[in-house]
């Protein structure tokens, strides 16, 4: 075969682009000779490193929006006279409203994943903290979950007899009992991560529904429905939307899981979900102004009280902090 | 494209969805990330400001890619980009991982030689390595023959190969 071809083929294979005639050739020149197959596998070894190149660019969608927005929402830069945006006061300021219907929703769904099939629910487990509470859990397999505040995890029915399901709605830590039989997954929104003999940390945000996976050991397979799934390994962080699919981010995984060792860090974070995390760790709601929004936090918070954390806040975002209870208001 | 608001939250969705690629596309060009995004940005206030001609549909997409690739090129007229000094640096960061493992070596060596590609074959090879885009697909954009991308992409392979002196 020519070389040329070949390279061609190796490289739309790598995609399963390849027409039936092409699997064909393909295969038949494989099998041809060993060296071939040899040449095929060294050449898929460069594709894969090919296909990093681009791993170093960080498109931070989230901000170039918000840049975005702000730009074509000025007079000047919308010479249509119907571009005046009205933007309906309050649009994403309801945020209760947003995460109670979140909860809901994820209610139902949680009840379907956890009695579809034959199982009964009896033996169906269900964990719940508070906000600022966090609680210990020892699974049946010897698997170990500390569950942050303000969340919940489901164990379906039949949990451990031939595979290890769960169902998080918030933020956990996982240490995996190794059982390569028994697929060990967490599902959180539309993501589920497995891992291979590991531990993690999971974090849903009720505020966008967006999960974010942190690998302190081990190797985990993040996954959703219709998109690409990362392996991401020791060290390794991403987050996934349902806008944006999954992204890798260039926290420390041990920082993103800081929570364990009640460190709180967040670098370049959307605030609404870093508020959720200081809410969790706090037991505390926190309300704030609707351009928060879009702002974005990098702090460090390890082993600093609440009275600290708010005293940042009001002085990167120039807002006021009042706290009547365990209700904290940041306004303009 | 009536109610203004939907408008806004349809541009929003186009943002969301395409903003990566062509982040990454145009980095293919400038090799530099925050370049990118800028061009990436201008292209879409530019759209937003012609909203009225244009059908949020799968046509826009390959309109998208060749704006963001216009944008690059007169980027790089503009700031007359010193390939020079850029090569150089490179250069430079590859020396200051001499100590990386395997991997990272492998990695770099194997940029190094994605670097070295000739142009056209350079940004197509590196567009068919990016997500979400098909052989088809490039050739809608780059408007070139579908035969030409294939061509390209085996050249650019082989070429790598035999820069990294296993070839033969």
């Amino acid at each position: 075969m020519n070389e040329t071809r070949l390279y061609y083929l190796a490289e739309s294979a790598s995609f399963g682009l390849l027409s039936e005639t092409e699997q064909q050739e393909l295969n038949a020149w494989l099998e041809a000779a060993p060296e071939n197959q040899a040449l095929y596998t060294e050449i898929c070894a460069f594709l894969d490193v090919a296909g990093q190149f681009t791993a170093q660019v960080d498109p931070q969608t989230d901000a170039e929006w918000a840049k975005l927005s702000a730009a074509i929402a000025t007079p000047a830069a919308a010479p249509v006279r119907e571009a005046q945006i009205i933007r309906p006061p309050f649009w994403s300021g309801s945020r209760v409203f947003a995460a109670a219907a979140s909860i809901v929703l994820l209610a139902v769904v949680g009840y379907f994943a956890i009695f579809k099939g034959d199982a009964k629910p009896l033996d169906a487990q269900h964990y719940a903290t508070a906000l600022g509470e966090t609680k210990e859990i020892q699974l049946a397999d010897g698997s170990h979950v500390r569950l942050n505040g303000g969340s919940t995890l489901d164990a379906a029915a039949g949990y451990g007899a031939t595979d290890r399901q769960l169902k998080l709605h918030g933020e956990a830590y996982f240490e995996v009992a190794k059982d390569k039989t028994r697929p060990f997954i967490v599902s959180a929104g539309a993501t589920h991560a497995e891992a291979l003999g590991t531990k993690f940390n999971v974090r849903m945000s009720s505020a966008d529904q967006g999960v974010q996976l942190s690998v302190t050991e081990g190797k985990v397979r993040f996954s959703a429905e219709n998109f690409k799934e990362l392996i991401l390994t020791e060290g390794q962080v991403a987050h996934f939307d349902l806008k944006t699919g999954f992204l890798r981010e260039t926290i420390a995984a041990k920082d993103a899981a800081g929570w364990v060792d009640k460190r709180l860090i967040f670098r370049d974070a959307a605030f609404p979900v870093a508020a959720e995390q200081l809410e969790r760790t706090f037991g505390v709601t926190i309300h704030f102004p609707e351009h928060l929004n879009t702002g974005r936090l990098t702090a460090n918070f390890e082993g600093k009280p609440l009275s600290e954390v708010l005293e940042v806040l009001t002085t990167v975002y120039s807002v006021k902090a009042s706290q009547e209870g365990k209700v904290v208001t940041l306004s303009e | 494209m009536g109610n203004p608001a939907n408008t806004k939250t349809a541009f929003e969705a186009l943002f969301r969805k395409m903003q990566p690629g062509l982040v990454r596309f145009a980095y293919i060009h400038l090799r530099d990330t925050e370049d990118a995004r800028e061009v990436v940005q201008e292209v879409f206030i530019n759209i937003w400001d012609k909203r009225e001609q244009l059908n949020f549909e799968e046509e826009l997409k390959y309109y998208l890619f060749r704006s963001v690739k216009n944008g690059c090129l007169n980027m790089i007229k503009k700031r007359r980009l010193d390939t020079v000094s850029l090569e150089e640096g490179l250069t430079a960061a590859e020396e200051s991982h001499d100590d990386a493992n395997d991997t990272e070596r492998r990695f770099k060596s194997v940029m190094a030689q994605i670097n070295q590609l000739p142009e056209m074959c350079r940004e197509i090879f590196l567009m068919s390595r990016m997500e979400g885009l098909s052989h088809k697909e490039i050739a809608e954009i780059l408007e070139i023959a579908p035969k030409t991308v294939e061509n390209q992409i085996g050249i650019g392979l082989k070429k790598i190969r035999e820069g990294l002196g296993v070839g033969g």
